[in-house]
């Protein structure tokens, strides 16, 4: 697994790289730490304040670890930072061995394009940003792979997962096995009803599903949920850990996201949201 | 360098993909979902690469890798898992594993990893 994780010098950021670091602990996954600079009128530089920061995130990564289980190179102390081509920026140190990788880069620029591009260059599987972050929206339309948005840290033991007509890739399925692993979590399906005809499909995507999980040794917990009543459902419910949903080109809520509403809704619970792809 | 390559999964689809992207490359490769089957390959001939998912139904990963380095401790055993676990990877780590990949991951990663396993007999032979 690859895992980027774009980050600012919000609080927010730090709350969720201690969030991702726990991930990073069960899976040992690559992991691109990005700072994210927008772009002002300066010479499109990096303020020394900002290096310094990404620095303490790198090694507040390395510092989740016990030292004998570190996948990692440790964080030299003795670096340089490389413009390695315009506005992308990269922590180079002397430290070696790992046998992951831990990469710290810096883009100076529009904060959504820098966050995408990188995900292309590093072939991410999994995007993590936090909830408060501008450019959430945008990421979660436009980026290629799952995109994991972090809000309250809630080990309430239970993760939902939406299902609707969209296709349901492996990969999207190991995601949420692993967040139940790392939850250590019981998973929910919500199967979305739009109109009678759908009902059969979700029907027997549920059953699918249901199998799928239950050969994995997961007996999860199944609803349908009419889409007309969702708003409901969603602030009337607020109990999990994480709110899963698939964002594929046939998703529900993909149109839904393109018009704010479920984003909204959704920004006001405390669930962590996961976007599948 | 053609290599020998054993795939262990029980999802068809993990199989099926690393088969036709590593063949590509010009190595050969075997793939089984069921484990008793690639435990009789094993015990015929040991490849130099092993990839072996850790969870399946009766016989897990973890016992693949053992059996792998009692065979020949020179074979490479890259794990894969999709209920990663801190001691789940050291537990393959301690075992002899050569690397431990949690799903999902994309071609390129395993590739890498078997890239890196191919340099580090390379090295063994004095190549």
């Amino acid at each position: 697994m690859r895992i980027l994780v774009a980050l600012d010098q919000d609080t927010r950021s730090a709350h969720t790289l201690s969030q991702v670091t726990r991930l990073l602990v069960n899976t040992w996954a690559n992991v691109t730490l990005l700072g994210i600079v927008p772009r002002t009128s300066g010479d499109g530089g990096v303020s020394p304040d900002f290096v310094a920061t990404m620095h303490q995130y790198h090694q507040a990564v390395l510092e989740g670890f016990d030292a004998g289980d570190r996948p990692y190179a440790p964080a030299d102390e003795d670096y340089e930072i490389a413009e390695i081509r315009p506005g992308v920026f990269e922590k180079m140190g002397r430290a070696a061995g790992g046998i992951k990788e831990l990469t710290v880069r810096i883009r100076v620029g529009d904060p959504t394009q820098a966050i995408l591009e990188e995900a292309q260059d590093c072939g991410s599987d999994l995007i993590v940003l936090h909830g408060d972050m501008d450019s959430r929206q945008k990421i979660a339309t436009k980026a290629d792979c799952s995109v994991l948005i972090v809000k309250e840290q809630r080990d309430t033991g239970r993760i939902l997962c939406f299902l609707d007509d969209d296709l349901l890739s492996q990969k999207s399925l190991e995601m949420i096995t692993q967040m139940a692993v790392l939850f250590n979590a019981e998973i929910e399906i919500a199967g979305l009803t739009d109109k009678q005809p759908q009902e059969g499909t979700i029907e027997s995507k549920l059953d699918w599903l249901m199998r799928y999980f239950n050969r994995k040794g997961i007996q999860p917990w199944v609803q349908l949920v009419a889409l007309s009543s969702l708003e409901e459902f969603i602030l009337k419910e607020d109990h999990w850990s994480l709110v899963t949903m698939w964002i594929g080109e046939t998703s529900i809520f993909k149109r839904l996201f393109s018009v704010n509403k479920v984003a909204k809704l959704l920004q006001s619970r405390k669930s962590s949201v996961l976007l599948l792809r | 360098m053609s290599l020998k390559i054993l795939i262990l999964d029980d999802e068809t689809i993990v199989g099926e993909r690393l088969k036709a992207s590593l063949e590509k490359d010009g190595h050969y490769l075997e793939a089984y979902t069921n484990p008793h089957e690639a435990i009789e390959s094993l015990n015929q001939e040991v490849p130099d690469i092993v990839v072996t998912d850790i969870r399946m139904d009766d016989i897990d990963g973890i016992k693949i890798l053992e059996l792998v380095r009692e065979k020949n401790p020179r074979t490479k055993v890259i794990m894969i898992t999709g209920y990663a676990t801190l001691e789940v990877a050291r537990e393959s780590l301690t075992k002899g594993a050569f690397d431990f990949i949690a799903k999902p991951f994309k071609i390129k990663e395993i590739k890498g990893a078997i890239e890196k396993a191919a340099q580090a007999l390379a090295t063994e032979d004095g190549g």
